[in-house]
């Protein structure tokens, strides 16, 4: 039976090409654009969940209000956090600190290996996560100060190892950075798999911050707030409901706003949400997008449920030149229950033999998708673990499963409920109410499809926005170097930091140079309590700063709208005798100053380690954004200092850009010997904040094609048929002198209607999920009418064209011929 | 074999309604050869739908071996139908994607015959009709009486004690028409019951009766010698 069911289903697979190229063409395309978005959206959810405690572990969270406005959300605490809630709480199982040590060169004799990411943590880190060890001893490492783990493949660098015993390596002694001290490998990891959210070459022991480099705060400290905290809780604990306890412990520890001068408030981020659910300011991991993973997967399920929709619509459309066989089989004997199965086979043949086509589509699209995601995915991604276990691969089934189901059991409940004798004696004509369903489905399907046109316009328009807006800094043509690590900060700093940004400049090429601590693209540092001292005392307000040389605001053609720029005299080694101050404008509108000019000679007061000092505001610079679009402008102040270890910034002229890096190189190398000259583009490093949304752009554009494709393809079907349905009465008008435009409007009429009522139910739906994308974004585009009726047309025009394809035909083709065929 | 009483049956359309038979009674027992005739409209078809359990009747009685039917759910009806009753129509309706073996087969695939059962019988019937050369064309490749005869083979293949055949000399010249009616008559002869619809005053003389229909009503009964 089962065998006389696929037989039948093969052959009118083949009997029915065209039909049966469109099915599969539609499903393959659909299924394995599906297949390539999973292998990413699993990847993306199935951070973090390697780790055996992944549910157990926490990230904690503070939050900072100034006279009742939030005025930072992060990660970035107090060092005594952690141990504090593991003291007041029984619930709290371990705790380890984490703080970021940032790129670091490794000396091994004569070897220098450069930027090596790196995390001081607490042996506890070892036994909270699952990162497994190749050599050394979990329960001690990282306990003594001066001790470090390597990644495997940072061990194989510095020692050359080549086979996979790590063994005689542990109890070597490295040096990092510019420590005076040397370093003890205690333990060699595996390399941190790509779905780790913390991304690390190497681990410092905590007690090195504290001891060697002798930062007490770091140990038990309620002042400086560097520091990030992972806790686990107890199992079974419910961390929504501890997170109410937290309330009682900011009031312990910090007495409102008594200690710290903002109200503290505090709660825990679950591990496995900290990569895509997080919105927090100096994140220390690898963030993504929930609203890309999501926005994605429903793409993909509408892709391949408008392939469905075109197998629902085809199969049932032809169901009268199926009627026939249907009538037969009834009399002859079949059951309806027999029908239902043969038809249902038929769709899983077509969507069987569509997946397989699929697979292999997939495996040759892989690394092209690779690239655009900038992932290595590949099908085992499928079944990765994720968010909720292997609810998404097991939904993937599911989907399917039920697809097919659907498709397969619709039409063919359709077909095996024809009444054989009807059937048989010809007097059967298509029900009405396939033909609505059918009109239906066809309006959802191009309802889709302008949704997703429009997002693409809409994305593309807020990416190309954000690239072509004035940042108020312009960072084309600025080189990024580097700062050397390898240098003595004593008091001749500051003049040989002055010395090597003037010699910068001599080099042809170099239009301007200038050092900084955070440069555009970089998150600044906050000072809590800025205050204009003429104001009352006891209204603070949040303002980012950044310490930069002389020469910055024209590096970065930043506009002075009063005042004057730094100069040398106001530079000092000695951080006390600094006492000039430039801010930008959103800074002078906070204090409250009248205009740029009024606040030139006033002061401002910065509260910094417990007391307050008085700067004079020399200069007032327009807004200019340090981050990307997403976020407003914050009130800045530009301090005076000189820090030649962060990054350098150089603009150079885009004439023989090659000679000139070539001549900094030696500079760089005259002055910090012993250093690795190291450098990037500004421009890119700053757009690379749009790499979420310029591949949720693309997303869009791309499958938004596969959708319109696939929905045409459907379209293409349902025209032909209706054509070949209409050949008799083609012919009879084309006899009474009906011209072909004529034919083609008259068979193109319909299908447009349907495509029109899917544009307007698209445009309120498309412009409800836009808006609310754009309001992620602190400067954004508007959405005009206009993109909308450009959707449209896009729409109708696709549409025409592919209906025109075969209406064309059939309008052209000689009218004796379809009259005789009758 | 059959007894249909006071039979009715209506069509509706949303304006009018026709009446296709209007209180018909007819008797055919067993091992006869019926042929109905009448003009376009009268409700032949009907009636031969209805003797083969493809349609209920609106009112009245129908016995198929003692059991009344006129009531049965479809699956019951269809249960009954493919063990006791062959069709064979005008436009002989055989299934285009299926070879002439596999076309034969089907009632048997239906009634769940084993594979093997299943061939040993094809075959014979194959055998019977003169067609087994052509076992493993498909249906276009045959000529209009080949059809027909593939047609009656996968009508008899199930041994039904009823055959209904609709017109089936329609559509085949005389000389392959004739060839059918033989074979019907042969069929006959073996004890099989057949009910045929006709237009053809030719094939009528097969049948060993003939009933004329009106406008939904016996009007006469010719008995053939």
């Amino acid at each position: 039976m089962i065998k006389s069911y696929f037989k039948t289903a093969w052959r009118v697979l083949l009997k029915n090409k065209v039909f049966s190229a469109i099915n599969i063409l539609g499903l393959s395309l659909g299924m394995a654009a599906c297949l390539l978005i999973l292998q990413y959206v699993n990847f993306e959810l199935s951070y973090d969940h390697f780790n055996n405690n992944a549910s157990g572990i926490y990230r904690v969270v503070n939050d900072r209000y100034q006279n009742n406005k939030l005025i930072q959300h992060g990660t970035i605490t107090y060092s005594a956090v952690s141990k504090a809630m593991k003291d007041d709480y029984p619930e709290v199982l371990n705790y380890t600190r984490v703080l970021p040590a940032g790129d670091q060169i490794i000396t091994y004799n004569d070897k220098k290996i450069p930027k090596e990411r790196s995390f001081a943590v607490d042996n506890s880190f070892l036994s909270m996560f699952s990162y497994p060890l190749l050599a050394g001893d979990r329960k001690t490492a990282l306990k003594e100060p001066n001790t470090v783990i390597i990644s495997e493949t940072l061990a194989r660098k510095i020692f050359d190892v080549h086979d996979s015993n790590f063994d005689p390596y542990v109890g070597k002694l490295i040096k990092v950075s510019q420590d005076t001290f040397p370093s003890k490998v205690i333990a060699v990891i595996k390399d941190v798999p790509e779905n780790s959210f913390l991304q690390f070459d190497m681990l410092l022991s905590y007690q090195t911050i504290i001891h060697s480099y002798g930062y007490k705060q770091a140990e038990y400290d309620f002042t400086d707030s560097d520091f990030w905290h992972y806790i686990q809780l107890k199992p079974g604990t419910d961390y929504k409901i501890f997170d109410t306890k937290l309330a009682a412990f900011s009031q312990r520890h910090f007495q409102g706003n008594k200690i710290s001068g903002s109200v503290e408030k505090f709660y825990l981020q679950p591990l496995l949400n900290a990569h895509l659910y997080s919105d927090t300011e100096y994140e220390i991991g690898r963030t993504g997008s929930a609203t890309v993973v999501w926005g994605l997967l429903l793409i993909a399920l509408f892709i391949i449920g408008i392939a469905w929709i075109n197998y629902i619509n085809l199969a049932t459309a032809r169901s009268i030149e199926r009627a026939k066989e249907v009538g037969i089989r009834k009399v002859t004997g079949a059951t309806k229950g027999q029908l239902i199965r043969q038809f249902l086979t038929e769709s899983l043949l077509i969507n069987v033999i569509a997946l397989a086509i699929a697979l292999l589509m997939v495996y040759l699209a892989q690394s092209v998708f690779n690239s655009l995601v900038q992932h290595q995915l590949s099908f085992s991604y499928l079944f990765k673990k994720g968010l909720g276990g292997y609810v998404i691969s097991i939904g993937l089934i599911a989907v399917i499963l039920t697809g097919i189901f659907i498709s397969g059991f619709y039409p063919a409940f359709v077909l095996s409920a024809f009444k054989p004798i009807l059937v048989l004696k010809g007097r059967y004509s298509s029900s009405k109410k396939g033909a609505i369903l059918r009109k239906g489905l066809v309006i959802g399907q191009f309802a889709i499809t302008v949704v997703l046109i429009t997002g693409s316009f809409v994305v593309y328009k807020q990416i190309k926005y954000m690239n072509g807006q004035k940042l108020g800094v312009n960072i084309d043509q600025v080189l990024i170097v580097n700062g050397p690590v390898f240098v003595p900060r004593d008091t001749a700093f500051v003049t040989r930091a002055n010395s090597f940004v003037a010699e910068l400049d001599q080099i042809p090429g170099v239009k301007n140079a200038a050092t900084s601590f955070w440069v555009p693209g970089n998150e600044m540092g906050r000072n809590f309590g800025v205050r204009s001292t003429d104001s009352d005392p006891n209204t603070h307000f949040t303002m980012r700063f950044d310490g930069v040389s002389r020469d910055y605001i024209k590096t970065y053609d930043m506009q002075l709208l009063a005042g004057r720029d730094f100069t040398y005299t106001d530079y000092n080694s000695s951080l006390d005798k600094l006492h000039t101050v430039i801010l930008n404008q959103n800074a002078i509108k906070t204090l409250g100053f009248s205009s740029p000019q009024a606040a030139i000679g006033r002061t401002i007061g910065r509260n910094m380690a417990n007391r307050t000092k008085k700067w004079d505001i020399i200069g007032v610079v327009a807004d200019f954004h340090q981050k990307s679009l997403r976020y407003p402008i914050e009130p800045t102040i530009l301090v005076p200092v000189l820090n030649i270890q962060n990054q350098i910034s150089i603009k150079v002229d885009s004439k023989n850009t090659a000679a000139t890096v070539a001549a900094i190189k030696i500079k760089y190398q005259d002055f910090f010997p012993g250093n690795i000259f190291d450098y990037s583009f500004l421009n890119e490093q700053f757009n690379a904040q749009y790499k979420n949304d310029e591949l949720f752009g693309k997303a869009f554009s791309i499958f938004g094609g596969f959708a319109i494709f696939i929905a045409c393809l459907g379209l293409l079907g349902l025209s032909l048929f209706a054509t070949i349905q209409r050949t008799k009465e083609i012919g009879v008008r084309k006899v009474l002198g009906a011209s072909i435009s004529n034919i083609v409007l008259l068979l193109s009429k319909d299908f447009i209607k349907l495509v029109v009522v899917a544009i307007i139910i698209a445009t309120p739906v498309a412009w409800y999920i836009l808006h609310n994308w754009l309001q992620d974004f602190a400067y954004r585009i508007t959405i005009s009418w206009w993109i909308f009726g450009l959707s449209g047309i896009v729409a109708i025009a696709v549409a025409l064209a592919t209906i025109s394809f075969q209406a064309v035909r059939a309008a052209s083709s000689n009218p004796v011929k379809s009259l005789r065929s009758e | 074999m059959i007894k249909i009483t006071n039979l009715e049956k209506f069509y509706r359309t949303e304006e009018v309604e026709t009446i296709a038979l209007n209180k018909l009674s007819i008797e055919v027992k067993t091992g006869e050869f019926v042929a109905i005739m009448g003009p376009s409209g009268c409700g032949k078809s009907t009636l031969l739908n209805i003797l083969g359990m493809l349609d209920d009747p609106d009112e009245g009685s129908y016995v198929f071996n003692g059991i009344e039917v006129a009531h049965f759910t479809e699956r019951k009806r269809a249960d009954l139908r493919k063990h006791n009753i062959g069709f064979v129509f005008q436009s002989f309706n055989l299934i285009d994607e299926l070879t002439v073996f596999e076309n034969v087969e089907l009632p048997l695939i239906y009634t769940g015959v084993p594979s093997a059962e299943r061939v040993k019988r094809v075959e014979e019937v194959l055998d019977k009709m003169q067609i087994m050369h052509r076992r493993n064309h498909y249906p276009q490749q045959l000529s209009g009486g080949q059809q027909q005869r593939v047609a009656i083979a996968r009508a008899v293949v199930n041994k039904p004690k009823l055959i209904l055949a609709d017109e089936p000399t329609g559509n085949l010249d005389s000389s392959n028409g004739n060839d059918v009616m033989e074979l019907l008559t042969d069929l006959n002869e073996q004890g099989t019951t057949i009910i045929m619809v006709t237009h053809s005053e030719h094939d009528a003389r097969y049948s060993h009766r003939i009933i004329r229909l009106l406008d939904g009503q016996s009007v006469v009964e010719n008995i053939m010698v």
